[in-house]
């Protein structure tokens, strides 16, 4: 309370602090999802020393960890939540150069981390599509890029700080539920403060990309299955906007590592990729663009055949593409994997054409990719083909992926969380049979609720 | 041999950026700040990607019984040399208004300015006795432009840079040639989430800039250059209408 005299303020006597004040370590700020469809107001911590980290995750508010903050939904923020970066803890704690273990913390991107395995003669097995992802985020969302596996074959340990329990280290051996939990747990498990990894030699000084032209989605398959053992990276890009016999088209990517050194490209910084600043303020690649763009880039890729192209840039797909993201426009974009089992692809095609034509939707992308990896709680992996749709956001994309979610229903698929920022609660409870086990092990860890996300929010209620 | 640097303040913002920076250009290094973990880190960090020679050193310059003579002596036994010593630490209060009880202003006073030229001197000593060498300390706008959420802190850096003036003025023809730097906005934790008139730089500039122009100049300088700038025009305000505005 204040009295004022005439135009002067007097304060009353404070009492004395022994200590300073510290500087304002939270923000008040309105996070977007990289798919710019979910808006959320929390606040945003940015420690940069374990002992403001502990203490910021140590309050009573809610907190969620935030890496580059790149997942298609609100992952890493919430409303009233604090996120907390971990940008400022990306040190490389340790490398053993003869077995190819290394140890880092979590705000480690995963481009500096190709950068330094490459260096000493070992690559990350599995890296995501853009190199500006941080190590967290992987582990987070267990990814899998254009590898057939998932981050977690290659994780061998990890620290974690949780309030209640403080830090400690978990592993297939040790701790193992923990560990189980946090890979894939969407950071709702705790702050992971380290993660061991375990590389492999790298294989080549540079990548040969061939290209293959496919007529539709059952020949990508058929290409994809034949030709996945013999290449180190296989996948596809598919016309999903293509009518009649052209729908599906595509070309199938067969990358090997060769070992020709080739002059580095520039690398294409990532940063504001995610955000509505830099995307147009209409969409360019909307319903009656998408196609023409699509029969352009099918027809300059199907001309292309072979390339080569040197590490940094070729380990990552996306890098270097981020105008398409800016060219879906700030009304945003959303995504749709979906892992089917192969047995049960041409029920999804069928299904998949059926529900584009009917809603009227011209995806401006697909893709498939063989997997091959445990399916495990809310884990995007096991066995199957990995189908992904592109549209733009809008009426027509919630009336697809309704009917895209009943396909899903249909075959048994799983749905990736990291790239879907509307999934609710019903669908991913009937397509997860660990989604129990999951919702009661996060409980049970964080019984207090103080991590918590608009993801956890939607998806564990 | 590489040559050796003592990065005081090295566990995070413009400190971290600077050892990063030296290790890439092969200096073998002693890091120190406050928090060990987030020393060793760092130490860890620059040894496995830079291959650099680096070695971890606590200090705690709020502690009354830092010894910056036993510091120094410790820091030249690592490297054998030191060739640069560079005094990032620092510390701001939320609360600095000038009226704050003593604990909590004598530690603004300790680590901004009595432990920093404690340090200083020690290092400047050592490297005259080595027959040359070079000193970078960070100072601040807040030197020249004194206001109501600083009081404390901006005293102190104005009181290290008229300190480091006259040090330059005691080492002159020793070999050992000091520089300061006066920052203006930088991206770390003390701007983080402040509304602010000009883009902050990024530690990483600031640090290029540091090791770049290393000896190149002597004196105390502006950072980023706009900065002289700023300072000036403010200068040219009528204190009676500065006095009227709350920033």
């Amino acid at each position: 309370m204040s009295t004022k005299h005439g135009s002067r303020r007097v304060e009353p006597p404070r009492p004395p602090r022994l200590e300073p004040s510290p500087v304002k370590d939270t923000i008040d700020c309105r996070f977007l999802s990289f798919d710019g469809t979910e808006r959320v107001s929390g606040s945003l911590a940015r420690p940069d020393r374990y002992r403001q980290l502990f203490d910021v995750l140590s309050r009573p508010r809610p907190a969620i960890p935030r890496g580059a903050g790149l997942s298609y939904c609100c992952a890493s923020a919430g409303e009233d939540v604090v996120s907390v970066s971990s940008r400022r803890f990306d040190r490389v704690l340790g490398l053993d150069r003869d077995a190819g273990t290394v140890v880092v913390e979590p705000g480690v991107t995963v481009g500096a981390l190709h950068d330094l395995a490459v260096r000493n003669g070992w690559y990350p097995p599995i890296l995501p599509g853009h190199p500006e992802i941080t190590v967290g985020g992987c582990v987070a969302f267990d990814v899998h890029g254009k590898s057939g596996r998932t981050f977690r074959s290659c994780v061998l340990a990890l620290t974690l700080f949780h309030p209640s329990f403080g830090e400690i280290e978990c592993s297939p051996e040790v701790d193992a539920e923990l560990f189980e939990l946090t890979v894939g747990g969407c950071g709702l498990t705790g702050f992971v403060t380290s993660v061991t990894l375990q590389l492999v030699p790298v294989a080549g000084s540079s990548l040969v990309r061939r290209r293959s032209p496919v007529a539709d989605l059952s020949t990508t398959l058929e290409d994809l299955l034949k030709y996945d053992r013999d290449h180190d990276f296989a996948y596809s890009w598919n016309d999903l906007s293509a009518r009649g016999n052209s729908f599906g088209r595509g070309i199938v990517y067969l990358e090997s590592f060769a070992d020709e050194t080739l002059r580095a490209s520039r690398r294409t910084p990532g940063r504001g990729a995610g955000e509505p600043a830099g995307r147009l303020p209409v969409p360019l690649l909307g319903r009656r663009i998408a196609p023409i763009a699509n029969r352009i880039y099918y027809e300059a890729e199907r001309r292309r055949g072979r390339s080569r192209l040197d590490l940094g840039r070729g380990s990552f797909p996306i890098l270097g593409k981020e105008g398409y993201f800016r060219a879906l426009g700030r009304r945003g974009f959303r995504e749709y994997q979906m892992l089917v089992p192969i047995p049960r692809f041409p029920t999804v095609i069928e299904r998949l054409q059926a529900a584009i034509v009917d809603t009227a939707s011209r995806p401006c992308l697909g893709s498939l990719k063989i997997l091959d990896a445990e399916a495990r709680l809310l884990r995007f992996s096991g066995r199957g083909v990995a189908v992904a749709v592109d549209v733009p956001a809008g009426p027509r994309s919630r009336e697809l992926f309704a009917r895209l979610d009943a396909i899903a229903l249909e075959v048994g698929a799983r749905v990736n969380l990291s790239k879907d920022s509307r999934v609710g609660q019903r669908v991913v409870a009937e397509l997860f049979p660990e989604y129990g086990a999951f919702r009661s092990g996060v409980e049970s860890i964080d019984s207090g609720r103080g991590f918590d996300s608009a993801l956890r929010r939607r998806v564990l209620g | 041999m590489a040559e050796g640097a003592v990065v005081v303040g090295a566990s995070s913002g413009v400190g971290r950026a600077v050892a990063e920076e030296l290790a890439r250009r092969g200096w073998s290094l002693v890091v120190s700040a406050r928090d060990r973990r987030d020393l060793e880190a760092v130490a860890a960090d620059l040894s496995t990607r830079e291959r650099a020679v680096v070695r971890a050193l606590p200090v705690d310059l709020s502690d009354p019984g830092l010894d910056p003579e036993r510091f120094a002596r410790a820091a030249a036994q690592e490297l054998g040399r030191v060739d640069l010593f560079v005094l990032t630490a620092g510390v701001v209060d939320e609360e600095d208004d000038g009226l704050a009880a003593p604990a909590p202003t004598e530690r603004l006073v300790r680590v901004n300015y009595l432990a920093a030229i404690q340090l200083l001197a020690a290092f400047a000593r050592l490297q005259r006795e080595q027959g040359g060498g070079q000193i970078v300390a960070i100072s601040s706008i807040a030197a020249a432009a004194p206001r109501r959420r600083n009081a404390v802190y901006s005293s102190a850096k104005a009181g290290l840079e008229v300190y480091a003036r006259g040090l330059r003025h005691a080492l002159y023809g020793t070999g050992v040639r000091i520089q300061v730097y006066a920052l203006g906005y930088v991206d770390t934790r003390l701007a983080f989430g402040q509304r602010l008139l000009f883009p902050a730089a990024s530690p990483e500039a600031v640090a290029r800039q540091i090791v770049g122009a290393l000896g190149s100049w002597e004196g105390v300088r502006y950072y980023p250059r706009f900065w002289s700038v700023v300072v000036k025009l403010f200068g040219l305000v009528p204190e009676s209408l500065r006095l009227r505005f709350k920033y």
